[in-house]
């Protein structure tokens, strides 16, 4: 779906982290990890194309009836992206509609979202008016009603209680069931283990790894576990 | 396919009536603001033209001698227009500022999608003001003609999506709120006042005057408007206002396009 190769990301000529090569599949659910500053939501903005590439190459190849290939993409970034003149609902509803839904699918799949993420009741708010979790389910839920085929979630469990969080990791495991794909990244490893089929580990301006999670964690030890003892031995 | 290159696959003509609607909710969700709109035509009508009227009784117009509310009354409609650009410069920032232009333009939102679909704010604002201020003129006279007035709100709306670009294209350059303060209010009353709003330019007025109200769209606006709402009918000035409007469309167009895009600023 994605093909990352020989991928330098960055901000002018600060380089953040040098040659990635990586290729995101259908049905891979991906854990991005990193410490803060590792380079994570650098990556994911340069992979939708807000950051511009230092050097190397980020193609794209969905299969997609859409007229614009990212109205099949779910995005969540780490920042706060919310428009704070309208409601929940509203906020809800850019997402499908600007995926291309008709107004009346895009209705129903805004209240499926809602739903899911606890936000209902509360759709008839004003954003500015509930807590910032759910404001943040706000976010998570704009992106689920687009029905999406890939998902690039940047911390999407921050400020979520752990019902919440559980339940929207368990949401995306069965779409990547139905053939969706996952990229997400947080800092909440052990979340991350019981979801990801693979892991894309940055540390210290390198891509250190990108493969299966079970082969990462071949010392049978914990993802939190290997993720620290990787750090103690930069 | 490179991500950069998003942007460019356009999601057609239904990214105006996503934006539009989105305005549009956002409007409702602000009823508020219809408090403070509806002080405008009352201060600025009521109070102001009405006085003023006391001390002017009538304007010699393009070859017409008018009774100086009805004149005014079509300046009034244009203060309306240039505060209403506020309201798309307010909605362009919070795009801007919390990354939802970004967004909306990767989903394949085209800039004039957008500079069309947001004008659709301050539109509605502008049409709830115009009809406060046309109440007001059926009870006090000041009305011209009430067809040929409904027939310059034409006029009016393309004018209003110059304020509404220009109000973007400002946004784009902007990074806070209160930069966005300070320029409102370094624009919004020399472009007013500097134009023949509530008044008649002549050949006796102060060349400082005359300078800046030949340089201000304004001026040009509201000659387009009153060819119309007084039945004079000079072409020249329509296709001036409509010409002007087109040119910082394009400007609009352009500018929107080589932007580079970027989320939350905060």
């Amino acid at each position: 779906m994605i093909n990352v190769d020989k991928l330098t990301i960055g901000y002018k000529n600060i380089i953040v982290v040098a040659d990635l090569n990586f290729e995101l599949q259908k049905g891979h659910f991906v854990a991005l990890i990193g410490s803060n500053g590792a380079g994570k939501s650098t990556l994911i903005n340069t992979l939708i194309g807000i950051n511009k590439p230092l050097k190397g190459e980020v193609t794209w190849n969905i299969d997609s009836n859409k007229k614009n290939i990212f109205n099949d993409v779910g995005f969540n970034p780490q920042s706060q992206l919310i428009d704070w003149y309208t409601s929940v609902f509203d906020n809800v509803l850019q997402g499908p509609l600007l995926a291309g839904y008709k107004l009346g699918e895009s209705k129903q799949f805004t209240i499926d979202a809602l739903k899911l993420l606890d936000l209902y009741d509360l759709r008839s708010k004003a954003v500015d008016h509930i807590s910032g979790g759910q404001q943040q389910r706000v976010q998570i839920a704009r992106e689920i009603a687009r029905k999406p085929k890939l998902y690039i979630l940047d911390e999407p469990t921050t400020g979520l209680d752990i019902e919440t969080a559980e339940s929207l990791f368990n949401y995306l495991k069965k779409e990547v069931q139905t053939g969706a794909t996952v990229l997400t990244s947080s800092h909440d490893l052990t979340l991350l283990e019981d979801y990801a089929t693979q892991v894309l580990f940055i540390n210290e301006h390198e891509q250190k790894y990108f493969g299966p999670l079970n082969t990462f964690l071949d010392e049978g030890i914990s993802l939190r576990e290997k993720y620290l003892k990787e750090r103690s031995s930069k | 396919m490179n991500p950069s290159q998003f942007r460019n696959q356009s999601l057609g003509l239904q990214s105006i009536k996503i934006i539009a609607s989105n305005e549009w909710r956002a409007f409702k969700h602000n009823k508020g603001l219809l408090l403070s709109m509806l002080m405008q035509p009352l201060i600025t009508y009521g109070l102001l033209v009405m006085s003023l009227k006391e001390n002017l009784s009538t304007v010699n117009y393009g070859g017409l001698t008018i009774p100086y509310n009805q004149y005014a009354l079509t300046g009034v409609l244009t203060f309306f227009m240039t505060t209403q650009m506020s309201q798309a410069m307010y909605r362009a920032t919070v795009d801007k500022e919390y990354g939802l232009l970004a967004i909306k333009f990767t989903n394949g939102v085209q800039p004039w999608h957008y500079i069309t679909g947001m004008s659709f704010f301050p539109m509605i604002g502008l049409v709830f003001q115009s009809t406060i201020l046309l109440i007001l003129g059926l009870f006090t006279g000041g009305i011209y003609n009430i067809g040929l007035l409904l027939l310059s709100f034409l006029i009016l709306l393309i004018s209003l999506e110059f304020w509404s670009s220009l109000g973007i294209i400002i946004s784009t350059r902007i990074s806070s709120y209160e930069q966005r303060d300070v320029v409102m209010t370094l624009l919004f009353s020399p472009v007013s006042y500097a134009a023949p709003t509530l008044y008649v330019f002549n050949s006796h007025s102060p060349i400082i005057i005359k300078i800046l109200s030949a340089i201000n769209p304004l001026s040009y606006q509201l000659k387009a408007i009153r060819t119309v709402a007084f039945g004079i009918f000079n072409w020249a000035d329509v296709l001036i206002a409509v010409m002007i409007t087109l040119l910082i469309l394009i400007v609009a167009q352009l500018i929107l396009k080589r932007m580079p895009l970027s989320l939350s600023e905060r």
